[in-house]
């Protein structure tokens, strides 16, 4: 009975956790996304700028 | 700057969060009536507590928007209110493990679980919606009518929801009856500060995204003018 | 104020005269309504009394549904043409267009949920006309609440891409606190059994209050931004 009640409790923690990583990779892999089109874009507008 | 608020931000909610969980598990013993399961609360409250707060930080950053309409307030709403729905699932997801120990169920529609699912679905609607409104401050605007008219639906849901006859599961709410033991206490405040700190250096991340957002849409614009 | 309560009462009119004209909404609704019911026949097979425990919470399933359509186009129908601009740079109050177009929809969904009604009655076998009264004042006054918010959302909505499917996941999580009330407050009017609903009534009428004053104080930000 206490094992299942630890065992639970671990996986009550590990959700919470993944929860949160969960949310920090979403904001890491959109971070990475919006950097690179920003780069893209300023490039972009060198190029035209320059020409 | 503001990269080195999140490292600090980050680093001390780390440190404090690890002091913490040496303390719940190894310092207290097991709770009497409830075993080990009943440690689950340390991080099921304070992950409610503190998603109410940014609920309320964005709520009044969204009434600073449609004072002001200066678009500092508009992007610390929305990124409070990402950080506040990640911690609401949490809240969800860690009571309905507690709950399927303590009662054998998963979920049951009570008064609290109830009202966290309906403000997780009341702010979800404001997430769905951004990126359908192309124009910033139209989608600033809205975004701040929807987040006010969801804080003044809160307090109406759980009003109504007390009075609903649903099969009421949820324990007496623990923390009002002053039922907790009071070496809990610590640990439990000391929770709701680590998950405020980190939701802080979470904010701060996705502020910094939300700046770069914008100066992609105004080098999308110098683009199409040249 | 005067000023601003006679146009709101123009534009009322005008939106239902328009209505009536073609009655495409009230036909459309009326007959979403009838299919729900229909939907409901299939979905439950509850004995006469179990259905009763149930019959407050269908109604306004069935109306809230029906609801959607008619509340949906209250802003919608005046963006082609621009005709949504002129209004709002017309000299009459935010406020009043607003409030004109509320009230509006308020008088089409009555219509609808009155036509509902004993359609629902017959279907289901249940008996509603000892509680009629009573009914209709309940859904006087959950329909404002809906309909106050719904015209509310159409705005915010105006501009938005999907907005048909939008509007719905907005507007349905706000309205919980007025449906439960509501939906109580009718399964205890239809049983017979209204002793004690005072407060769930209670909740219907401060939502009322509540959103009434808060879609108007704001319907500004949203009109004109």
């Amino acid at each position: 009975m206490d094992v299942i009640n630890q065992t639970y409790l671990f996986y009550g923690y590990t959700a919470a956790w993944i929860i949160v990583l969960g949310f920090v990779l979403i904001l890491v892999r959109r971070g990475q996304r919006i950097d690179r089109e920003l780069s893209r874009l300023k490039s972009l507008v060198e190029d035209k700028e320059s020409k | 700057m503001r990269d080195k608020a999140v490292y600090i931000l980050g680093i001390l909610g780390t440190v404090l969060m690890a002091w913490n969980l040496h303390t719940i598990f190894v310092g207290l013993g097991d709770e009497a009536a409830q075993g080990a399961i009943g440690k689950m609360l340390f991080i099921h409250v304070p992950a409610a507590i503190t998603a109410y707060t940014f609920y309320a930080v964005a709520v009044v950053c969204s009434v600073g928007f449609l004072v002001s309409k200066d678009f500092k307030y508009d992007s610390v709403a929305v990124s409070a209110i990402e950080v506040a729905q990640t911690f609401t699932l949490v809240n969800l997801v860690t009571g309905s493990i507690w709950g399927h120990i303590i009662w054998g169920i998963w979920w049951t529609w009570d008064l609290r679980l109830t009202s966290q699912f309906m403000c997780f679905m009341l702010y979800l609607g404001y997430l769905l919606m951004r990126p359908a409104i192309v124009e910033a401050t139209q989608r600033a605007t809205m975004s701040a009518i929807l987040a006010i008219f969801a804080a003044a639906d809160i307090p109406l849901v759980v009003m109504a929801i007390r009075l609903h006859n649903v099969r009421t599961q949820h324990p007496a709410p623990v923390l009002e009856t002053g039922g907790v033991d009071p070496t809990w206490r610590l640990p439990l405040l000391m929770g709701y500060i680590v998950l405020v700190l980190i939701g802080s250096a979470l904010v701060l991340v996705r502020l910094r995204q939300e700046t770069v957002h914008r100066e992609i849409d105004s080098l999308r614009r110098e683009l199409h003018a040249i | 104020m005067k000023q601003g309560l006679l146009a709101a009462l123009f534009i009322a009119r005008k939106d239902l005269r328009t209505e009536f004209r073609t009655k495409e909404a009230l036909n459309a609704s009326v007959s979403f309504a009838l299919v729900v019911l229909l939907l409901f026949s299939f979905a439950f097979d509850l004995g006469r009394d179990e259905f009763y425990d149930i019959s407050g919470g269908l109604l306004w399933l069935v109306y809230v549904f029906a609801g959607a359509l008619i509340v949906n186009r209250s802003f919608i129908r005046e963006v082609p043409n621009d005709c949504l601009d002129v209004l709002i740079a017309s000299p009459m109050p935010p406020w009043a267009l607003f409030l004109g177009k509320t009230v509006a929809s308020f008088v089409l969904l009555l219509i609808v949920e009155l036509v509902s009604l004993p359609v629902y009655g017959l279907f289901n076998n249940i008996q509603w006309v000892h509680a009629f009264w009573r009914l209709f004042g309940v859904m006087i006054l959950a329909t404002w609440g809906i309909t106050i918010t719904g015209v509310a959302f159409s705005a915010v909505t105006v501009n938005v891409r999907l907005r048909e499917l939008m509007l719905p996941v907005l507007h349905y999580p706000l309205l919980m606190p007025l449906l439960i009330g509501a939906m109580q407050v009718s399964t205890a009017l239809i049983k017979g059994e209204a002793s004690d609903i005072g407060q769930e009534l209670r909740i219907v009428v401060v939502f009322d209050l509540v959103f009434t004053s808060l879609a108007l104080y704001l319907i500004e930000f949203i009109l004109v931004g």
